[in-house]
């Protein structure tokens, strides 16, 4: 593809915008993670500021990546230099992982894992305990039987509230 | 009061000669005062005339029986009850001497109750032993002085009022009869004066100047032609002037008087003589429809020349009231206005609660009132609204112009119910652009709405005259508009049909058959049957934070309780207050969510009937189940 006209708008959205997906998710609680090697290993740059801002790796090795940091990663590829067809690509992955992420956290996860690549540095949602699929909450909400009104206050319970008064 | 001009005392003198009575004839309802006659003999009154009010309505309900009176008050009631009244008004001229209407609407009659047989036996005795009796009894006593009689008539008192006129006349020819009304508004009432010889002059607008400036002129001996909107023969030829702009002050009107009604009415034994009433006395506070100044619904003909939208201060509406609940000591009322004005949510209803007045009241408002709207007004005593909802599709809503969404009209009828506001609606069809999806997509979600109050009817819309589609008959590719048959039923053949009739037989381009709606109709027609039963169905909610129970109790043998905690339960209760979004719904629970989970959260609460879908709108369907918060 040549970066014609057909994907000039998809290519030119700004990547602060497609990653802000996973933004709404960090507020959520269950939080984007990364293998703490895999961000320490990119050295002084986007991962050493946003470890500067306060994200620590926990005990498992897993670094929770905050809004902010999200924001400013969205906002330094913007600036990078890119040709149209690179853009697009770019926008086209991201994209991918950001609804793939999304799914995940919504219960519906389209695979397991969105991985870097290399066994065991895996991109994914962790959620702090199990939490059923929305299908599966609205599967068991449901008991059936009628519910009839009792009586909107006793006389037991008159007195109850005299005598406390 | 604005143009109550004051007489000098040659004027007073001649206008003390000109008693007037102002009359209102079958089928005019029984139960309630006329707010025409009363407000038109609080205003002449205000010009030094002798004038007394005759609900004569009441003397034919108390020889039928009021049980068999009012379903002859229909407005529509294919015209059963102007026909009654049809040959006592055109003798010989009348169309249907043998009653072939009685059959030729066999099916349409069929709600007047009976086999056809019984029908038609019930009602041509009415036609020809009842109405001949009592308007003999009416013109016995108390005309001898009577110089002018006022008839004031709305859907089907045509009739009647000519057969009175026309023995009034006969007896007395002196007197002069003055028509108006609704059914005498703009060509209606020319083509009646010059087609019914017992009508003398006709107001053809607004008759709170007109009438009594008329009734001036008649008792100074002057031409009246300088009047505007009054129509009178001239020879064979009809001069009518048009009417003046409608009035715009109208505080400046007095209140009405219903002494009289209330004296007949217990005289004739149809109420009791009590003293707490519990009649619904009729108000009014506003006149035209703001919405339909600048969007007039397609299908609405209520608002001829009379659109403008003009209300009374909410301090004189509130003093109008205390002053009708002292003299005529009922505490229920009932507005005619066609819409609510809604500066009263600030003033009239708030001053109403602080002044702890126990009254009941009755609008027709607009359907896009919220929770709080509502509340405020249930709390200052409101318990019955006609929202005019229409339809449970937003598109059909779009076609009619209505300037609502069906999820607004969901929520309407939630919140009415949980202030336990009496609600009267329809559901319409029969507009250009339907389609038989939109139809089934409301067929498949009446079920679920089986908790709340039902439409009163649903069915094709009427063609009415002053309508968009009456008037721009192009736009909307009306393609036959004549008089509805009844008509031909009732009229002589000299009468023009196409100036007089109000309701229209019509086919237009773009519309579905009746079988498309079977399925609708069908639907609309339990839902009613299962209110009418008194086992009103149940869907209600209790919620405490981040934890919620819906008891769903709508459907028969399948009750049971759903329990939803954390985001789901935060999601609907995010629907409850008014149709929201999913991004709504997102921002409002602080982002919480990607707005795909709210969106898949709503979709399988409206799966389960939970919630009402309308495009991109949501509302949660189920009610609070502790009410009037």
């Amino acid at each position: 593809m040549s970066g014609g006209d057909s994907d000039r708008g998809a290519s030119r959205r700004g990547f602060g915008i497609i990653l802000g997906g996973l933004a709404a998710g960090a507020i959520l609680g269950s939080a984007v993670v990364a293998h703490a090697d895999d961000i320490k290993g990119s050295g002084p740059g986007a991962a050493g500021e946003s470890a500067g801002r306060g994200s620590t790796a926990d005990a498992g090795g897993l670094r929770k990546v905050s809004r902010a940091e999200i924001d400013s990663l969205g906002a330094k590829l913007d600036a990078v230099k890119l040709s149209d067809n690179e853009r697009a690509l770019l926008v086209g992955l991201l994209s991918l992982a950001v609804d793939t992420i999304g799914r995940a956290r919504a219960g519906n996860p389209v695979s397991p894992l969105v991985t870097t690549g290399r066994v065991g540095e895996a991109v994914g949602v962790q959620a702090p305990a199990h939490l059923p699929s929305i299908r599966d909450q609205f599967r068991t909400a449901f008991t059936p039987g009628q519910v009839h009104d009792g009586r909107a206050i006793s006389d037991d319970l008159g007195e109850v509230i005299h005598g406390t008064g | 009061m604005s143009g109550a001009l004051a007489p000098d005392p040659v004027d007073r003198a001649a206008r003390a000669a000109w008693s007037t009575v102002i009359v209102g004839m079958p089928f005019l309802d029984s139960g309630q005062p006329s707010i025409q006659l009363g407000l038109l003999k609080a205003v002449v009154e205000g010009y030094g005339f002798p004038v007394r009010t005759l609900h004569a309505n009441l003397d034919f309900a108390a020889r039928l029986g009021v049980d068999r009176y009012r379903p002859l008050c229909e407005h529509r009631g294919w015209l059963v009850g102007d026909w009654l009244f049809s040959v006592a008004a055109f003798g010989n001229a009348a169309p249907d001497p043998d009653g072939r209407l009685v059959d030729d609407f066999a099916d349409e009659l069929a709600y007047l109750g009976g086999t056809l047989a019984e029908r038609r036996e019930r009602l041509l005795r009415i036609r020809d032993e009842d109405v001949p009796a009592y308007l003999d009894a009416l013109v016995e006593t108390g005309w001898d002085e009577v110089r002018v009689v006022g008839f004031s008539s709305v859907f089907q008192q045509n009739a009647a009022s000519f057969a009175l006129a026309r023995r009034l006349k006969r007896r007395y020819p002196d007197i002069v009869t003055v028509f108006g009304g609704a059914n005498f508004e703009g060509e209606m009432g020319v083509e009646l004066t010059r087609s019914v010889d017992c009508v003398d002059l006709a107001v053809t607008g607004e008759g709170d100047d007109a009438f009594p400036r008329l009734l001036c002129a008649l008792a100074a001996g002057e031409d009246p032609s300088g009047i505007p909107g009054v129509a009178r023969r001239v020879g064979n030829q009809v001069v009518a002037t048009p009417p003046a702009p409608p009035r715009h002050r109208l505080d400046d009107l007095p209140v009405p008087d219903y002494e009289e009604y209330f004296e007949r009415s217990q005289r004739l034994g149809l109420l009791p003589p009590v003293g707490h009433r519990t009649t619904w006395i009729p108000f009014e506070s506003a006149r035209g429809c703001w919405w339909g100044e600048k969007h007039h619904c397609t299908f609405c003909g209520l608002n001829g020349s009379t659109m403008k939208y003009r209300s009374k201060s909410a301090q004189r509406v509130f003093a109008e009231l205390a002053e009708q609940a002292r003299r005529y000591r009922s505490f229920r009322f009932e507005a005619v206005d066609n819409i609510l004005d809604v500066t009263y949510l600030n003033e009239l209803f708030p001053t109403l609660t602080a002044n702890n007045t126990d009254y009941e009241l009755f609008y027709e408002v607009k359907a896009n009132l919220t929770r709080a709207q509502l509340r405020t007004m249930a709390q200052a005593g409101l318990v019955g609204i006609q929202p005019g909802l229409e339809s449970l599709s937003s598109p059909v809503l779009r076609l009619m112009r209505k300037g609502v969404r069906a999820a607004q009209n969901v929520n309407l009828l939630r919140w009415a119910q949980y202030y336990d506001l009496h609600v009267v609606w329809n559901i319409l069809w029969g507009f250009p652009g339907e389609t038989e999806g939109q139809c089934k997509e409301q067929a498949d979600w009446v079920p679920h709405l089986a908790h709340l109050q039902p439409p009163v009817s649903a069915g094709r819309l009427w063609m009415e005259r002053w309508s968009p589609l009456y008037m721009r008959p192009e736009e909307f590719g009306v393609r036959v508009c004549v008089p509805e048959r009844s008509y031909h039923y009732v009229y002589p053949d000299g009468v023009d049909l196409d100036r007089v009739a109000y309701f229209f037989d019509h086919e237009m381009a773009g519309t579905l058959p009746d079988s498309t709606y079977r399925e609708l109709k069908q639907a609309v027609e339990e839902w009613k049957a299962t209110w009418a039963s008194g086992e009103r169905p149940v869907l209600k909610y209790w919620s405490a934070p981040g934890y919620l129970q819906i008891y769903d109790g709508r459907y028969p043998g399948k009750e049971g309780t759903y329990t939803f905690e954390g985001p789901l339960a935060d999601i609907y209760l995010a629907c409850s207050d008014r149709p929201t979004t999913a991004s709504a719904v997102r921002d409002k629970l602080g982002q919480k969510l990607p707005v795909e989970t709210v969106r898949e959260a709503i979709e399988e609460f409206a799966q389960r009937g939970l919630m009402f879908l309308d495009e991109s709108l949501a509302v949660a369907l189920a009610i609070p189940a502790i009410t009037g918060r």
